[in-house]
């Protein structure tokens, strides 16, 4: 394998006018487009924006007044069971988390509706809306007496959503930072009942709910970011068009037949085909990467854990790209060439199309978006557009695996379809 | 020995290769002679295993390899007519892929690349790039390829295609050497007839799919013993006499050639006062009268009524 390893790698790396394309048109393109382009990228809540149900299934007003009686038979001093009274009425926690939906900074990218319980499950099965938060029954009650009281378990507003999507993570991140503050508010409310040299007003409203924090991590991308990214991706992609391509002038000139007398099996002169372009896609992507942050800074100030991620993504999407350079080199023996090469090309243009290699996936329709997250070249820059926003491991798990995935049945496919016998036919 | 027998290929409903039967003995040269599209590569892909046949069968010392080939891979070195090399490559790059694949490693492939590149006179070059190289080298770099793993047969198809005397000379004395020196058998194709007479001791000669003749290059001009070649070098070149003269009795082909006409015509026929009659009628002048022996040339002629270069 190593001999069709190097053999594939010294003709592609001596081809001149692949190299200038595989690395010099990449990074006027990435100039050009984002300069073109920046506002097509750079709407920082364009790529956060959901529709969200409001569906409330707790009667406020009920568990409010059961609160009340609580309190009444509580054995307190009628000063404190005053004020609680009073916070009482401006604590109702379902209202809160409504007028905390409705500040303009959650405005950008939640747009709300409120909805009954069926009504927004069959939109969020429609996909007419992306989650739903549900206010479950007595929530009122037990989040007051969790607060006021220190008794029973409390109660969590629940978001139902199909995926676990960057805005899925929005949505938990607003209920979570919403959470964070109610529960500091009770415990200030606690301690300062008890101490009345504590002003609770005053580090109340230190507290306040809402605000750009609702977001948290959540980083711009930027249209050189983005166009680093797509680009660099993309020619990856057309960089196994290429390799493959050198396996009709193998066929033409018949130097695939020496191979075949040679007694090679297929598996390894397909192994040439994907290591090379494994390393060649890698070292391309590396170097566009690298002089794009160094020419236009987009990649300052990040962690090592950020790097790593991102050099785990694009070995991955490598051997991706390998992989289906094999596929498509057994489509030139499979095939007559021009069909072999048609196919090919127009696989890479669909794919990059939907992938967002030649405009944001933010300006295509939602089923397009979905559809190029099943090309290799969209899910990788999805999720390494997720890694630039949020660093989440999760979401580079998920993908990688899938990016295997797809190696192995590529090249699985590759080796299926490669004639059998080798014989040319 | 490796043999053909009843070979037939036929491809979208044409018949290229048509019953083939031929076989090479140990330590032969065997010639394979026809014009372009006379089916000799598709006979060469079929004997070396590169296709299926539709019918027929191909062995090696009595032993079919059609349904697995790889005994027969191990033993067969084909140098097709296509520069079946990688161009972004040197000659010594090339060769030690080609090696490497046959499985040849360390010393033992090092010194079968340096022997090949001085039987093929391009050690001192081994370096550059094929692309740089003239049509003769690339030819050159082309057998040595084939020869890596030292075959005990070899099956050239028309090596000589196409390139200067210099290197044209350098293929036929490796073509002698493997053959004489080493004793590697040679099927050897070719559309030069005197490059199969210098190497050949025995010849096949093909013709719309078919073989229709073989034996050693003697027994095929024997074909021919009946009969003499008549060159007549003309002032002009004219239609009409050459298909009065088609006419007579004795005359059993006429070929217009740049300078005159070639005719084959029964031995001791005594025709040359009709001949030169016929051309004063038709007012061309005889220049040159020459009579010769018959060629391999003369027996493809006179077998297919066209030149090997149709």
């Amino acid at each position: 394998m190593i001999s069709f390893f190097k053999k594939d790698f010294l003709v592609y790396w001596r081809d001149r006018k692949e190299i200038i394309i595989s690395l010099i048109t990449p990074m006027v393109l990435i100039t050009v487009l984002s300069l073109a382009l920046p506002g097509w990228v750079e709407n920082s809540t364009k790529s956060l924006q959901m529709k969200v149900a409001f569906v409330n299934l707790d009667d406020e007003e009920t568990g409010l007044q059961q609160i009340r009686e609580l309190l009444s038979q509580q054995t307190l001093p009628q000063e404190t069971k005053d004020l609680l009274g009073q916070q009482l009425e401006q604590s109702a926690p379902a209202g809160l988390f409504k007028q905390v939906l409705q500040e303009d900074s959650v405005k950008e990218i939640v747009t709300l509706v409120e909805l009954d319980n069926e009504e927004a499950l069959r939109r969020l099965e429609d996909g007419q809306i992306d989650a739903l938060f549900t206010i479950p029954e007595g929530f009122t009650f037990a989040v007051l007496n969790k607060m006021l009281l220190n008794e029973g378990e409390g109660s969590e507003i629940l978001i139902t959503a199909d995926d676990g999507s960057l805005q899925v993570d929005v949505l938990k991140d607003i209920i979570g930072s919403f959470t964070r503050t109610l529960n500091l508010q009770a415990a200030i409310r606690h301690v300062s009942a008890g101490n009345p040299d504590l002003d609770a007003d005053r580090l109340m409203a230190d507290s306040e709910i809402g605000g750009r924090e609702i977001v948290p991590g959540v980083k711009i991308v930027t249209s050189f970011q983005y166009y680093a990214l797509a680009i660099s991706i993309v020619f990856a992609l057309m960089i196994s068009v290429t390799v493959s391509s050198k396996a009709i002038a193998e066929k033409r000139e018949h130097t695939f037949e020496r191979i075949l007398l040679a007694g090679s099996k297929p598996v390894n002169y397909l192994s040439g085909k994907m290591s090379s372009t494994i390393c060649l896609s890698l070292a391309q992507l590396v170097i566009v990467l690298l002089l794009s942050h160094f020419i236009f800074g987009i990649f300052t100030d990040r962690s090592w854990q950020f790097w790593t991620g991102m050099a785990a993504v694009l070995i991955i999407m490598s051997v991706c790209m390998g992989a289906l350079s094999s596929l498509f080199t057994a489509l030139v023996f499979r095939l007559d060439d021009q069909a072999a090469s048609g196919i090919s090309f127009i696989a890479v243009i669909i794919a990059g199309s939907i992938g967002g290699s030649f405009v944001p996936v933010y300006v295509l329709p939602e089923w397009l978006q979905a559809a190029g997250e099943w090309t290799p070249n969209g899910l990788g820059l999805s999720v390494l557009l997720k890694w630039l926003q949020t660093e989440t491991i999760n979401d580079l798990s998920d993908a990688m695996l899938k990016l295997a995935a797809f190696s192995i049945i590529s090249f699985g496919l590759a080796v299926w379809i490669f004639p059998k016998r080798g014989r040319v036919q | 020995m490796l043999e053909a027998v009843e070979l037939r290929k036929v491809f979208k409903g044409k018949t290229a290769v048509d019953h083939v039967s031929l076989y090479l003995d140990e330590g032969e040269s065997v010639g394979l002679l026809g014009p372009n599209g006379a089916g000799k590569s598709t006979t060469i892909s079929l004997i070396s295993s590169l296709l299926a046949p539709s019918s027929g069968d191909v062995r090696l010392n009595g032993n079919s390899v059609i349904a697995k080939p790889q005994q027969l891979r191990e033993v067969i070195g084909v140098v097709p007519q296509e520069i079946a090399l990688y161009e972004a490559l040197s000659a010594y790059e090339n060769l030690k892929f080609f090696g490497r694949i046959y499985r040849l490693q360390g010393k033992q492939l090092e010194m079968k690349i340096q022997e090949l590149l001085e039987v093929i006179g391009l050690r001192d070059r081994q370096k550059e790039l094929i692309k740089t190289y003239s049509g003769g080298m690339k030819r050159r770099v082309n057998i040595a390829a084939a020869l890596m793993h030292d075959p005990k047969f070899v099956i050239m198809d028309e090596p000589t295609v196409g390139i200067d005397p210099q290197s044209r000379n350098h293929i036929l004395e490796t073509v002698r050497l493997l053959n004489r020196e080493k004793g590697t058998t040679v099927l050897y194709t070719s559309h030069y007839m005197e490059e199969v007479e210098q190497l050949c001791s025995r010849v096949y000669i093909m013709d719309h799919g078919r073989i229709i003749a073989a034996g050693t290059t003697e027994e095929l001009r024997r074909i021919l013993s009946g009969e003499d070649t008549l060159l007549l070098q003309l002032d002009k070149p004219d239609e009409k006499l050459a298909q009065e003269l088609r006419e007579l009795e004795p005359v059993r082909q006429v070929e217009e050639m740049d300078s005159g006409l070639k005719l084959i015509v029964t031995k001791q026929s005594h025709l040359l006062s009709e001949v030169v009659q016929a051309a004063e009628r038709h007012r061309v002048q005889i220049i040159n009268i020459h009579v010769q022996t018959p060629t391999l040339e003369d027996v493809f002629l006179h077998l297919t009524g066209r030149t090997l270069r149709d």
